[in-house]
């Protein structure tokens, strides 16, 4: 029996190579994105899964803030992890991490490499985390200054399959040793080293830190703690440790946040923080699309099987008649839908296993199989296999085999009006189509508008960098800076501020008016800032005047504010106003500025003053010309290495940090194009399928039609007319829904388009044309046929 | 064999009963060969069909060898009716992705008969309707007569004690038309009771008695 079954199957897919291919194409994409999700959901939930001390080992970020301004830098103060490592019971292990910079390897061969994951670390790391070792072990391989380990892929690419160990590469002049290769790390890993030196190397570099317990930011700490220790008790000593060591008036601005392992993937990042940050609404976004266009794929091969069915009428009845029982007709049915499901799911994972790489590499992820990931995929590939065959199968194998074989061998069974089940399932299609449509048109539509809307900054060629020090102590470094950098042509301007766009720092203080009511203030965001800030940045001056060094009272004592500050300090004259901050300090308004975008459009415009505070500059934002850009960063980075000896030079364009703001939104919207791409393509050869399957059951009406003078006009109408209007039934179920959603995503942005008539119209035009197109062809082919031979059989 | 006690069978549409076949009284014996005759809509296939277990009466008794079919479950009525009755059409009704040994094969299949005892019956068959060349071609790849003679090997090969032929010549040629009636008659003398209906003078000649429907009512 079962030799027959797969018989039939076979020769009723291959003679209908058009359904055949709709459905297990159309399923088959579906499971590849279904698979794709799952593994991307894995991936992400599986963060740093590897490390054996997973669930006791913390980072030690570190709050520095002053007033109302809070900074969260991901690595704490050079001095922090030795002190750590004894005294302290609950502490097993403790160590620290450096980025290794942006520098270039030399070869032994002389060739140069430039590596991003190197970072200098305690020894104490190698046991804190999870290495394996192929040579060199965990004990003794980082614990001389200038050793360094490698990760295999690294050792591979140097050195080919020669052993690495004893060979040596330099860095900054300086010859490391190699000392041992590692098994390459996991990608899904917030901190991934590829090059390791010891941290003692530093020193043995000259580059130390002047005040170890005053520098933060740099050194990521983390310890691993025993079980079940305290983590409020814990915090408690690390202040107490802060206070003894950085002094009582360091320790009033600090504060530890411990960050379990599993935290720091899904914490909003901080400053220095290396590993990429998941975002679990995307993942949901991700995730439900994907299950939406296999909804719409299942649906095509429920349709096209009822549909094609129906076509076997007369052989469900043959069998019948010779003798099949109902069982064993619901039998061969499922059987069939089972071939077909498996078709597609084979089709489809190897799909997926030829474009999972193209896609991991495009979200900045690397997607590694392990075995307990494998267990999970084949359970949802089974579970789909059955859930897809049942549901696809189980509809026609219960219907068609209900009915009496004396009825469906005598009449051809016709489609006829009770039969709606494809009617709805089309409009199901569609209406997911219509509502992706919808959606990724909205998308596509803020993030156009987040991107080219004018921000209020000039924000082009614009280098950012950032300072790992309390600013109070470089204060005369920040002057030296700024006159050396002035030396150069390409420097067309600069300034330091508290922060800048791109950076994620606020400062928040109360103020209120010096005449209005006492009790009456304001919260608004305090940007100190150097005198040339709004010169650098292109601010609009829209009242007053800009700041000026020649004014004794510039610094200190006036203020420039921005439209949104006037507003709501409701300020009718704001030039000369007088404003108390701090609950005591008077300042002057002397200039109104154009409100301008300090965060993302997600953030609303706060009310904002600008006043001058050398104690602040955190940042520096410095304006080049866009010629020579390279040579200009480079002399840039000279003298920053000259003053600031001992920091990272780290920098940034302030374009490419205002465009990493919608990083995130752009891969949804590429993602979710390609996603709403596939559906609509699996939904309109869904319905390609189907006319050819209504072309063929209308043959003879069209024919008498045209006998009788019907046009092809006439005839195209007749065929398209049903699907238009299944269409536009969609539409009208998808749009308040996608109005719904989509607006409850746009709710994220402060700044954002309003839903217009103008995306609901697109969508349904867009729809009803590639739809239309689909029917168009069948539809013509019918209607130009010749009448006689449609007729003629019969 | 066959007794048909006051058989009625109607369509009920809204008020209206449109009537099929009415009162039918008949008695068949084993080893009758009969005709069944009548204008377009005289009901001769409907009752084809309720002899066959196919479809069922609206009222009236039926018996199959005394046994109630009138009564039965459907499971019982594939059950008798798979292994008492074949069937053999005017449009032949073979399955098309089949070839013609499968097509001999599936009811085998279907009475869960042992593959050698199957393959054995099938080799039979093929040889002694002279086939055993064309077993492996499809139905479209045949006459009509010779799918005819196809659709009738797949009727008699679990050996049933009843044909049922519904215009079996209908759709052929004479030529054609008169071997098969002949092999029909054949296999009436070998024993198998036979029920055809046809518009043919002539074929119906090949029976032994001959039914007149009318407007669902015998003639008498």
């Amino acid at each position: 029996m079962l030799k027959n079954y797969i018989k039939i199957t076979i020769r009723s897919l291959w003679k209908n190579k058009l359904f055949s291919f709709i459905n297990i194409f159309g399923l088959g994409v579906g499971i590849t994105l279904c698979l794709m999700m799952l593994t991307y959901v894995i991936y992400e939930k599986s963060y740093d899964n590897y490390q054996k001390n997973k669930d006791n080992i913390y980072r030690l970020a570190f709050e520095w803030g002053k007033g109302g301004s809070k900074m969260l830098f991901a690595g704490a103060m050079p001095a922090l992890g030795p002190a750590l490592s004894s005294n302290y019971p609950e502490v097993e292990l403790a160590g620290r991490v450096r980025n290794g910079g942006e520098d270039e390897f030399t070869l032994p061969n002389n060739q140069k490499v430039q590596e991003e994951n190197f970072y200098f670390v305690d020894p104490s790391i190698l046991k804190l985390f999870t290495f394996e070792f192929i040579t060199g072990n965990e004990n003794s391989s980082l614990s001389d200054p200038f050793s360094i380990i490698l990760c295999e892929t690294k050792a591979k690419k140097y050195f080919g399959n020669e052993n690495p160990t004893g060979k040596t590469l330099s860095f900054k002049d300086h010859l490391f040793k190699i000392t041992g290769v590692y098994k390459d790390l996991p990608y899904n890993t917030h901190l991934r080293c590829e090059l390791l030196a010891s941290y003692s190397s530093l020193e043995a570099m000259g580059i130390k830190a002047d005040k170890p317990w005053n520098q933060w930011g740099e050194d990521l700490t983390y310890v691993l703690l025993k079980k079940n220790s305290s983590l409020k008790d814990f915090n408690s000593k690390l202040d107490e440790l802060v206070k003894a060591n950085a002094g009582e008036q360091f320790a009033q601005d600090v504060k530890f946040v411990i960050q379990s392992l599993d935290d720091i993937h899904w914490t909003a990042a901080s400053f220095g923080d290396p590993g990429p940050k998941g975002n679990k609404n995307y993942l949901y976004i991700f995730l439900s699309t994907a299950i939406l266009v296999l909804v719409i794929a299942c649906f095509n091969f429920m349709n096209l099987s009822t549909a094609r069915y129906f076509d076997n009428f007369k052989e469900v009845g043959i069998r019948k008649v010779i003798g099949a029982t109902r069982v064993q007709l619901i039998k061969q049915f499922l059987f069939e839908s089972f071939s077909v499901t498996l078709a597609a799911l084979v089709f489809g994972s190897i799909l997926f296993l030829i474009t999972y790489n193209k896609f991991y590499s495009y979200l900045g992820a690397a997607y590694n199989f392990n075995r307990s990931h494998i267990a999970s995929i084949l359970v949802t590939i089974l579970l789909l296999l059955f859930v897809i065959a049942l549901i696809a199968g189980s509809y026609p194998a219960l219907f068609l085999s209900k009915f009496n074989p004396a009825q469906t061998i005598k009449n051809d069974f016709m489609i006829n009006k009770k039969f709606s089940f494809r009617q709805v399932s089309t409009i199901v299609q569609f209406t997911f189509s219509v509502f992706l449509i919808l959606g990724t048109l909205t998308v596509y539509k803020q993030i156009d508008f987040m991107k080219n809307s004018d921000i209020g900054i000039h924000k082009e060629n614009v280098v950012l960098l950032s300072l790992h020090q309390n600013p109070q102590e470089s204060k005369s470094n920040y002057e030296i800076f700024k006159n050396e950098l002035q030396k150069n042509s390409d420097v067309l301007g600069f300034t330091g501020a508290y922060t800048l766009p791109g950076i994620n720092s606020r400062f928040s203080i109360s103020i209120k008016k010096q005449d209005g009511d006492n009790s009456k203030s304001s919260k608004v965001q305090l940007i100190p800032a150097d005198y040339d800030f709004i010169k650098t940045l292109e601010l609009k001056l829209v009242n007053g005047r800009d700041f000026s060094k020649e004014m004794s009272t510039d610094a200190g004592e006036s203020i420039i504010i921005n439209e949104t500050a006037v507003k709501s300090l409701n300020l009718n004259n704001p030039i000369g106003s007088k404003l108390i901050m701090y609950g005591s300090k008077i300042v002057t308004v002397i200039g109104v500025v154009k409100d301008f975008h300090v965060y993302s459009f997600q953030k609303k415009i706060d009310p904002c003053i600008i006043s001058i505070n050398p104690d602040s500059y955190f940042t520096y934002a410095i304006k080049i010309n866009d010629k020579n850009i390279a040579q200009t960063i480079s002399s840039i980075k000279d003298v920053w290495n000259k003053i600031f000896a001992g920091q990272v030079f780290e920098y940034k364009f302030m374009s490419d940090a205002y465009k990493a703001l919608y990083s995130s939104e752009e891969k949804i919207q590429n993602v979710l194009s390609v996603f709403t791409l596939l559906a609509v393509i699996i939904s309109c050869i869904g319905l390609m399928g189907f006319t050819s399957y209504v072309a063929v059951k209308k043959t003879k009406e069209i024919g008498v039609r045209k006998v009788f003078g019907a046009g092809i006009y006439n005839i195209i109408v007749l065929f398209s007319r049903q699907f238009v209007i299944w269409i536009i039934a969609a539409c009208i179920i998808a749009i308040p829904v996608a109005f719904y959603v989509t607006n409850k995503w746009l709710e994220n942005f402060a700044y954002r388009i309003s839903m217009d008539i103008t995306i609901i119209i697109i969508s349904i035009m867009f729809t009803l044309l590639v739809a239309l197109s689909a029917i168009g062809y069948r539809a013509i082919k019918a209607a130009t046929a010749n009448p006689i031979k449609a007729l003629r059989y019969e | 064999m066959i007794k048909l006690n006051n058989i009625s069978k109607y369509y009920e549409n809204k008020f209206i009963k449109t009537f099929v076949l009415r009162n039918i009284n008949l008695e068949i014996n084993e080893g009758e060969f009969i005709s069944v005759m009548g204008p377009s809509g005289a009901g001769k296939s409907t009752l084809l069909y309720i002899i066959g277990m196919l479809d069922t009466a609206s009222e009236g008794e039926y018996y199959f060898y005394d046994e109630p079919v009138h009564k039965m479950k459907e499971k019982k009525l594939t059950e008798l009716h798979k292994s008492h009755i074949g069937f053999v059409f005017q449009q032949y009704h073979l399955i098309d992705e089949l070839t013609v040994l499968e097509n001999l094969e599936t009811p085998l299949l279907y009475q869960k008969i042992k593959t050698s005892e199957r393959k054995g019956m099938v080799a039979d068959l093929l040889d002694r309707f002279n086939m055993v060349a064309k077993k492996d071609l499809f139905p479209n790849q045949l006459s009509g007569g010779q799918q005819q003679l196809v659709a009738i090997a797949r009727a008699i090969i679990t050996k049933p004690k009843l044909i049922l032929a519904d215009e079996p010549t209908g759709n052929l040629h004479s030529g054609q038309g008169k071997e098969i009636m002949e092999l029909l008659k054949k296999l009436n003398d070998e024993g198998t009771t036979i029920i055809q209906v046809t518009h043919s003078e002539e074929n119906a000649k090949y029976g032994n008695k001959i039914i007149k429907l009318n407007d669902g009512w015998i003639e008498k």
